[in-house]
């Protein structure tokens, strides 16, 4: 079993990645080149965001910088638990998205923790979505919670 | 109520799969829904509209309770004889009967694969003769399928 400062590293190890596209304005007498332009460059902001796979990546590579070892296993022998979550949205009508990663590590009781940007205890649930807090500071300030889809990774995680 | 054999190898059967040859620049050829590749969420959703249409419903659930294990898989970029290709899918497991092992079954109802928690692979269509598998990278969604 992990011992209590790696579990506490590893509930701090997350990332987030925010992707905002600005109102784009385009002027055209022609309301179908308007609409064409807009249509395009909606399509290409919504890819911006990180892949599961991208984000799978950069997280197994934080853990093993926080110096542990890690392995996929079925969820009994598990004792760390990776959540990627993703979501792809709309802001005033134009695309958002948003994609990141909790680690959360099994307590003395058997539950699965984790911590959340307050540093407060969040526990894993297994709902439909996974509800992420959400801020921006655009000219428009948001203060949303976004359900997100997300996969589970089970991994045994042991220190180095 | 658990799921009887039958049932387990009506959902242990559902298999979805795709190949596309890609471009130099990366981009798939070939017309699908949206003229792109479908995300990991849009498969999951593909297989959970499968299930639906055989009668089941499915939420998610936590590991210990579940009775399906929904699979995507993807392999971006593969190499055959200079060309490249994107390999993605969706695999459904259900428990072996009497044991801990979740198990995928062909239209024959035989179990044809074992899930592994460490890798995913897949039979190399483009050589079946070849017994090497082809990796992919995968994720896991753990359901209960109901009636």
């Amino acid at each position: 079993m992990l011992n209590k400062a790696s579990r506490n590293t590893l509930r701090n190890i997350k990332m987030v990645f925010h992707k905002f596209v600005r109102n784009c304005y385009f002027s055209s007498e022609s309301e179908d080149t308007r609409l064409d332009f807009e249509e395009t460059y909606k399509a290409n902001a919504k890819m911006a965001i990180p892949t599961y796979d991208e984000m799978r990546k950069e997280i197994f590579s934080k853990i093993s910088e926080s110096g542990f070892r890690i392995r996929p296993v079925s969820p009994k022998k598990a004792n760390c638990v990776v959540r990627i979550y993703r979501k792809e949205f709309e802001i005033d009508d134009m695309p958002a998205g948003l994609c990141g990663a909790d680690c959360f590590v099994k307590t003395l009781s058997g539950k699965w923790t984790t911590l959340d940007s307050q540093e407060n205890i969040v526990e894993l649930s297994h709902l439909r979505f996974y509800p992420v807090q959400y801020w921006t500071s655009l000219v428009t300030r948001y203060d949303n919670l976004v359900m997100a889809n997300y996969y589970d990774i089970y991994l045994k995680v042991v220190k180095k | 109520m658990s799921l009887s054999l039958k049932r387990k190898k009506e959902i242990g059967c559902i298999r979805l799969a795709w190949c596309f040859m890609l471009k130099p620049n990366g981009d798939p050829i070939g017309v699908f829904p949206k003229r792109r590749l479908p995300t990991s969420e849009e498969i999951r959703e593909m297989v959970l509209e499968e299930l639906a249409e055989k009668g089941y419903s499915a939420r998610t659930i936590r590991p210990a309770d579940a009775n399906c294990v929904i699979r995507v898989y993807r392999n971006l970029k593969h190499t055959h004889n200079v060309e490249s290709y994107c390999l993605i899918g969706a695999v459904c497991y259900t428990k072996a009967h009497g044991s801990n092992k979740w198990v995928a079954y062909d239209e024959n109802e035989n179990v044809i694969e074992t899930m592994e928690y460490e890798n995913h692979r897949i039979e190399n269509i483009f050589e079946p003769e070849n017994s090497e598998k082809i990796e992919t990278d995968f994720f896991d969604t753990y359901v209960k399928v109901t009636t």
